[in-house]
Parts: structure tokens; C-alpha cells; sequence
């Protein structure tokens, strides 16, 4: 029974709107000590323009993880006398109206630690999941939201949004939250406790302790933590202490992963304080959503004013913003995608559907070699939108955005893509897609600037296997190309099928499904990590 | 003072070209395409093929680094 299932007692239900005297601060000052993290929480629900605040109090009775965590928490500090728990749940409905579903803003779970040797409980926000205050309309894609139903006193309600939570800095610590927002995004039960984490780091809170005196998580424990899920992660380094230094940049791996739909926790060195003689410390944070600026001015900039010479755009040049939760601050924050330099970057983790053989930087390079070996052989075909495409490889003006795709995924867009004319693919080749295609698989758009940034449209895509080595560079790792005109598929075996379509101009870019995943029912307890299969819920 | 880009003068060429390829030929023209490509008849840039392989040995060479604490 986590905070989600369990039944409350009810403190309050206050209307909230505007004009009716509630202030935000003013009811987190007396009762929640100020805390800063919730009054974000507060500030997004009075964005969405919310009528009402629900309080009730979750008891350890009633919640088998509050037990639990109250538990590590008597192990780690001798002194800890008790918790109180608290479920704040946000309506657009006012007091006495029973809500609707899509009255409910979200929840945050407030928690206040009583120790003997402290003359105020600690307050910490221990999770929270809230309806972004900004989708696609404005531009900010976050393909991580999951839908969490909620048992409130007010009925079962629904919230989509990221899971958020705040370090107590005694049981868990950043990477332990960043860790959960992450898992949160792909594991089946959509959440995951500090318990299980710390057991699978080997954290005990005996022998081995996180936290106040003891600092955080190593790179080591977080890896144990998802090679225990069973779960497809890339790693990437940057230490130039130690001699390793990243060849690629890191924005564009990190955003290689959001843009296929998966999380990535990133680590980063703070920068040292004025006469600090230690390490500077360090911070974990969860990445799982983009901003997209359609008119940016880099992409241009950048080759003529900056020196950038690569032989196409990476669609990541038109990403202004990376979406994250920082647990010091709260959920939903923008992180400029120059800000975070590689002078402090140090860890990532990316999360991925399936193995791979190669990342998604790597894949873009590949598809590029493809395009431009496709358009040495056909320079011109005569036709409008293929010549285009071949002019624009050749001219270093293709857009290449490259993504981790389902073949279900892959199947529904070849299904509902058109031209301008109407034209669509014809379904023997949808079929013939059905037959080969494997599970998994690149998919890297290939677009103009024109096309990609303003119109969201694109000259065709190009499919790579993902479980084929790259070196020796072959054909066999591409399994199909989908230009303006025809299509080239490779089923195996040699030589490449050339295939006429009626489809000639341009097609809109892939949009993946939009409605989030649910929780599922947690998986048998008893199962032990190495029988679980691979839960990577895409 | 920074201008207009040999790129972008080169794309703005070659795409006039093919305007005045459409004003004189029309375009029912188009270029008929065999039914089978040999891998012989297209070539990979070795570029590509070491750039992925300097990823791939960062990646090794740094996968069980552990540095730092989170």
C-alpha cells in the first residue's frame, strides 16, 4: 500500500480561488514550515488556476510504504521519534463540489520527521505528481508522464504528470530520488521504493549508510541498482581527473534518449565555494522532456557565425531546453540546453527500450552515411521532393532526428502519414513492414531545416538495426530507407529491393502516442530480480 | 562582416537548378529506378565508421569507472 492507494482522514478542504482569501504562502508557512518545494507545488497548481486544497493525514496503519520508510528511518538515526504524513490533493473544483476527473490537479505527499535531538520536525516533500503546466501546445514534450490513480477522500481520481521527490538525506539522497523519478517513468508498477533501491545498492543503513555523514550514492551502487532491474541503460562518463574525456557532447546523447521516449539521470560537479578546500560536491538529477523552438536562431548561427561544420543539422539543434525535476527545487524545471556545460558535466544514464549496439549520435552518423551514399548513386530522379532531399544531403543542409522506435509505433505512422497530394503508402508496403521489421530499430528522419523546424515535416526516414555492429560499416545494418518516391528494403541476404510508392512529397514527422502509460499491479514479490524479465515498459 | 554562406549559395544554386530543369523538361521525365541495388553500388564514407568506433572504445574504456559520490 503505497501513498497513492491509501485512505486518509480528512484535515481540510479549503477553497483556494483567487479573491477568496487563501494565500499560498501564507498556509505553507503555518503549516509546513515554509517549505520551499511545496510552495512551487502550490504556485503550479495556482498556475493551472485551482479552486481547492484537500489535506488528510495517511497513518502508518493505513500505508504499508510509510512503515517501511519510518523503519529505515529508526534504523538510521537513533533519535527518530515519529512521522506525520500529510496528502495534499489539488482541484480546479471548489469545496463541496465533488470533483470530476479532470478537476484533479495532483497530489504531494508532505512528510514531517520528529527526531528527539531536534527542536522542529524535518519536512520534506516525499513525493509528488502534478499536471505539468505546460504540453505541447507550448512547445515542451515529455513523452515520461505516467497516469497515477489516486484514492482520495473525494473518490478515485486519475493525474498524469512525472513522478517528483525530495532526498531526506538520511535513508536517500539525490541520486536515490533522481533514481525514482527515472524508474518511475518505465518500470510496469510506475513508482519504486527507497527500499528496494537501497537493497539493491547495498544500502543497509547499519553497515553501509547514505546520507548525513556518510554522503551519496556511487556511480557503482547506481549501476547495481538498474543492472538489478534488468534494464537497458548506457552509461557516460566524463571525468577529465581521471583522463576520460567525452568525445561527443553530452546534450546531444541525453537528448537521443528523451527524444525515443525514455528518461536519463545525469550527474553534474558543482562548482567549488569561495575557500572550499574539499571536492566540490556533486548532484543527480532526472532528465524526460524537451522544449522545442521552432524559430531558434543557432542552427543557422552556429555554421556561419561559429565555425560549426558538421555535414547536417542534428535536429537537437533546434532543442532550446531540457525538462527535469532538481529535488532541491521541485518538479518541472527548465535546464537551457547550453547551460550545464561539460566542464561540469561528469555521469549519465540513459535508459533504452532495447539493447543497442550503437547510440543514438552514433545512428545519426550512420543514417547520414546512408543518405549521402543513396544520393551518389541517384544524384536525380526528376522528381521534385527526392531531388530536393538529394540536394540537401549533398549540401550539408540536411535535418536528421534520430529516435529508438517499436515497430508498432513505426507501423502506426506509415499507416496515417500523407503527402500535401494525400497520397499515403500503399498497404502491400505497410504489409511488407509487418513482415521483416524487427521488434526494435533506428529510425532516423531526414528533413530540411524548412520542413523539420516550422512545418514538422520531412522527406522520408532511413531504419538501422539496432543489434548489428557498426564496424565493419555495411548494409546490412540498414533494413529500410522510405525517400520521396520509393523505398529501398533490405530483407537480408545480399541485395537491396528497390520499390516504387506513389507517395512523392513530404510526410509529417513521427508524434508518438500520446496518451501516457498507467501504473500496472506491482509484480509478485516473492519473484527474485534476476527471474524478472526485462521490464522496460515502452 | 559575415555574409551569406558558400553553403547556403551553394544549396540556393543547385535548387535553381532544378527549377530550370522543371521549366524546360516538365516533370514527366523522371529517372526510371532498377528493382535491385547491390551493395557495390553504393559507398559508405570510412569516416562514419571510425567516428562510431572512437565512441565505442570511450564507452568501453569508461563503462566501470565509478567517480564521485550522488
Amino acid at each position: 500500500m503505497n501513498f497513492r492507494q491509501a485512505a486518509g482522514k480528512q484535515l481540510l478542504w479549503k477553497d483556494t480561488g483567487v479573491g477568496g482569501g487563501f494565500s499560498n504562502f501564507l498556509f505553507v508557512e503555518q503549516n509546513y514550515g515554509s517549505n520551499s518545494v511545496l510552495r512551487r507545488i502550490f504556485s503550479q497548481a495556482r498556475k493551472q488556476d485551482y479552486q481547492s486544497v484537500l489535506v488528510e493525514e495517511i497513518s502508518e496503519a493505513g500505508c504499508a510504504l510509510l512503515a517501511e520508510e519510518n523503519q529505515a528511518l529508526a534504523i538510521r538515526r537513533p533519535d527518530y521519534r515519529k512521522s506525520v504524513a500529510h496528502r495534499i490533493s489539488f482541484f480546479l473544483s471548489p469545496s463541496g463540489t465533488p470533483p470530476k476527473p479532470s478537476d484533479f490537479l495532483g497530489y504531494a505527499v508532505l512528510k514531517l520527521d520528529h527526531f528527539l535531538n531536534l527542536p522542529s520536525p524535518r519536512v520534506h516533500v516525499f513525493e509528488s505528481v502534478m499536471r505539468p503546466c505546460r504540453g505541447e501546445a507550448h512547445n515542451t514534450f515529455t513523452r515520461c508522464a505516467r497516469d497515477y490513480r489516486v484514492t482520495t477522500g473525494l473518490g478515485q481520481l486519475s493525474v498524469s504528470g512525472v513522478l517528483y521527490a525530495k532526498q531526506n538525506t538520511l535513508t536517500y539522497v539525490c541520486a536515490h530520488v533522481g533514481l525514482r523519478t527515472v524508474l518511475a517513468s518505465v518500470l510496469p508498477e510506475a513508482d519504486i521504493t527507497y527500499g528496494r533501491i537501497n537493497a539493491l545498492a547495498g544500502i543497509d543503513h547499519k553497515s553501509s549508510l547514505v546520507g548525513e555523514g556518510a554522503g551519496g550514492l556511487k556511480p557503482d551502487q547506481i549501476d547495481k541498482v538498474f543492472s538489478g532491474l534488468n534494464l537497458n541503460v548506457e552509461k557516460l562518463v566524463h571525468e577529465p581527473s581521471k583522463h576520460l574525456t567525452l568525445p561527443t557532447e553530452y546534450q546531444r546523447q541525453l537528448y537521443g534518449f528523451i527524444e525515443s521516449g525514455c528518461p536519463a539521470l545525469i550527474g553534474f560537479e558543482a562548482d567549488p565555494k569561495p575557500g572550499q578546500s574539499s571536492e566540490p560536491a556533486r548532484h543527480a538529477i532526472p532528465v524526460f522532456g524537451h522544449t522545442f523552438d521552432e524559430d531558434a536562431w543557432l542552427p543557422d548561427a552556429h555554421r556561419l557565425y561559429f565555425g560549426g561544420s558538421l555535414s547536417y543539422y542534428p535536429s537537437e539543434n533546434w532543442l532550446g531546453n531540457f525538462v527535469i525535476h532538481d529535488d532541491n527545487f521541485g518538479p518541472y524545471f527548465y535546464l537551457p540546453r547550453h547551460f550545464l556545460k561539460k566542464d561540469n558535466f561528469r555521469l549519465m544514464y540513459g535508459l533504452k527500450g532495447c539493447a543497442s549496439t550503437f547510440n543514438a549520435v552514433d545512428a545519426e552518423a550512420i543514417a547520414f552515411a546512408f543518405c549521402d551514399a543513396i544520393r551518389r548513386r541517384y544524384p536525380r530522379l526528376h522528381r521534385d521532393w527526392y531531388d530536393r532531399f538529394a540536394i540537401y544531403t549533398q549540401r550539408g543542409w540536411l535535418v536528421l532526428r534520430t529516435l529508438m522506435i517499436g515497430k508498432a509505433d513505426y507501423l502506426r505512422h506509415i499507416r496515417e502519414v500523407e503527402s500535401r497530394e494525400h497520397d499515403r503508402l500503399e498497404p502491400e508496403f505497410q504489409q511488407h513492414f509487418e513482415q521483416f521489421l524487427p521488434a526494435h530499430f533506428w529510425m532516423v528522419e531526414a528533413s530540411a531545416p524548412e520542413l523539420f523546424a516550422c512545418t514538422r515535416r520531412k522527406f522520408g526516414e532511413l531504419l538501422l538495426a539496432i543489434d548489428k555492429p557498426a564496424q565493419p560499416l555495411e548494409f546490412a545494418l540498414l533494413l529500410a530507407a522510405r525517400l520521396p518516391g520509393f523505398l529501398l528494403l533490405n530483407p537480408g541476404g545480399g541485395n537491396i529491393n528497390i520499390r516504387i510508392t506513389k507517395l512523392i512529397g513530404h510526410t509529417p514527422l513521427f508524434a508518438p502516442p500520446s496518451a501516457p502509460r498507467g501504473e500496472e499491479p506491482n509484480p509478485e514479490p516473492s519473484k527474485v530480480e534476476s527471474e524478472r524479465q526485462p521490464s522496460l515498459n515502452l | 562582416m559575415a555574409n551569406t554562406s558558400d553553403s547556403i549559395e551553394e544549396l540556393t544554386a543547385s535548387l535553381q537548378e532544378l527549377a530550370a530543369y522543371r521549366k524546360d523538361k516538365g516533370c514527366d521525365e523522371a529517372v526510371a529506378l532498377p528493382g535491385i541495388l547491390s551493395p557495390g553500388e553504393l559507398t559508405l564514407s570510412q569516416e562514419v565508421e571510425s567516428f562510431v568506433q572512437k565512441n565505442r572504445e570511450y564507452a568501453l574504456q569508461s563503462r566501470s569507472v565509478s567517480v564521485g559520490i550522488y
